[in-house]
């Protein structure tokens, strides 16, 4: 594997332009400077107009992400983004970057013509970057369902968790997340912790997405999930877990936060506080997002209904969980762990093919989603107050920026 | 608690090992399940060894658990068409 080395040592997998609107207002011009490129320069932003310390922060993560090499940032002018932070934060790390803002640049076509010349020249100084070797060991891998059914905890979530176990042998770091999607876990959770003081965290961080999604009114479980033959949110959650393999549990991050050290962490997605603003994440590509933010160069991605989604900045690969689904929706589809179903295959080949394909795609290879020109992102308002010192129990080895404070 | 790897026809006899036989009550899509013994109302019901809800109604050997017969200890689960 080769990758493209970044100023805070990390390597990404991808050397992505992001053309990052700051408003919705200018996600249109953004979409269309973007356009004029191949699919290594992407669209991301956040459609607010109010500023969020959330949204910010994500943003400065994003922007600053292994697998993007620089940013262009696109203001319309008045909205409440603090774009001189950002683009101030991206600079600092040696990335090209700029600002343009409509209102001062005479409007949408001369703003996308100016939009469009800076990629140009970014794009030329990122592909004359020299690659470096990359190794597990410099890889964070995250993993998110979505169109779950019945068969997910079955097939594509416990070769998941094999593909995990592995890469955390191998000296990586892994992610699951979605608390939310966890409940009834929690003491199985609990139990695989590093600290006792980490178990009670993690049974902490459950019983406030449970909370949470009382309050809501429902949990996080899609019609489909009940017409794909689950029942309750227990059982999704049970599938769901198998995600995370056998692997002891090493902290618990929040959006932005980095793995201070390899290993298996927990994500937890659910808002501090009261609940405010909607759903924790209003869908699938929100918690990518997070999982970004986290630093994960790759996403695996399982389904069982038949999810079509990618994302801008991470290559996601899909793990299919059902032979049906499979056979009707191959082209989105990476891996077909539900051969284990039909007794093709077995949890341990899947897992193995899913870290080859681990391999291949941080080699370069497309995604199935890569290769049609997915590149979903969603940003919302969130709020999360910083971690505890029990939910981080191993020692900072790679000094990450773990800080959410506004820079 | 089974789980069903295929399709299943209804009244199709399924072999438990060691003389056990149950027929399906009705057709099993692919990763339905189906009880394995007979349940009372408020049994709580097992998958690989989690609870994953609790019976509301008795379901007899054979018959399909699902969302008419089994509810959350949890969150309520929301389906189609409901606000």
């Amino acid at each position: 594997m080769r990758g493209y080395p970044r100023s805070d040592g990390r390597k990404g997998i991808r050397n992505v332009i992001v053309v990052a609107y700051l408003v919705e207002c200018a996600h249109h011009v953004a979409g269309r400077i973007a356009a004029a490129f191949d699919d290594d320069v992407q669209v991301i932003g956040f459609g607010g107009c109010y500023p969020n310390d959330y949204a910010a922060m994500m943003l400065r993560r994003l922007t600053t992400h292994p697998n993007v090499g620089g940013a262009l940032l696109v203001s319309l002018g008045c909205e409440g983004f603090d774009r001189a932070g950002l683009e101030a934060a991206v600079r600092a790390t040696g990335r090209p970057v700029a600002t343009l803002v409509i209102q001062q640049e005479h409007g949408t076509r001369s703003t996308i013509e100016r939009g469009r010349a800076w990629v140009a020249r970014a794009r030329a100084q990122l592909d004359a970057l020299e690659q470096v070797p990359v190794e597990l060991s410099d890889l964070v891998v995250g993993t998110i369902c979505g169109g779950s059914d019945s068969t997910s905890g079955i097939t594509a979530n416990p070769a998941v968790g094999v593909a995990f176990d592995r890469l955390v042998a191998a000296g990586g770091t892994a992610i699951f997340e979605e608390t939310g999607e966890l409940i009834g876990c929690e003491y199985m959770m609990r139990d695989r912790a590093i600290t006792p003081e980490l178990g009670a965290e993690l049974v902490g961080a459950v019983q406030k997405a449970e909370a949470y999604y009382t309050t809501l009114g429902h949990g996080s479980f899609a019609p489909g999930n009940a017409e794909g033959g689950l029942t309750t949110i227990e059982e999704k959650s049970l599938g769901a877990y198998s995600k995370s393999g056998s692997a002891p549990i090493s902290g618990l991050l929040k959006p932005g936060d980095r793995a201070p050290a390899p290993g298996l962490y927990l994500l937890d997605v659910v808002p501090d506080g009261e609940v405010r603003w909607g759903f924790p994440n209003i869908n699938d590509n929100a918690e990518a997002a997070e999982l970004m933010a986290c630093g994960a160069q790759l996403i695996l991605f399982t389904t069982g209904r038949g999810s079509v989604v990618g994302s801008a900045i991470s290559p996601l690969v899909k793990v299919c969980a059902n032979p049906q689904t499979y056979r009707a929706m191959a082209e989105d589809m990476d891996v077909d762990a539900g051969a284990v179903l039909e007794g093709r295959s077995t949890l341990d080949q899947v897992g193995a093919e899913i870290l080859d394909l681990i391999r291949r795609v941080a080699a370069g290879e497309q995604t199935a989603s890569e290769a049609m020109g997915h590149q979903e992102f969603v940003l919302t308002y969130k709020a999360f107050e910083p971690v505890g010192p029990s939910c981080l129990p191993l020692t900072v080895l790679t000094g990450p920026d773990t800080s959410r404070s506004a820079t | 608690m089974l789980i069903a790897a295929r399709p299943i026809a209804a009244g199709e006899p399924l072999q438990l090992g060691a003389g056990t036989e149950v027929a399906a009550a009705a057709d099993i899509p692919t990763g339905f399940k189906l009880a394995a013994r007979d349940l009372a109302a408020g049994d709580i019901v097992h998958r690989l060894g989690m609870p994953i809800g609790r019976a509301t109604v008795p379901i007899g050997r054979g018959e399909v658990v699902h969302v008419h017969n089994l509810e959350s200890q949890y969150l309520r689960t929301h389906r189609r068409g409901e606000a």
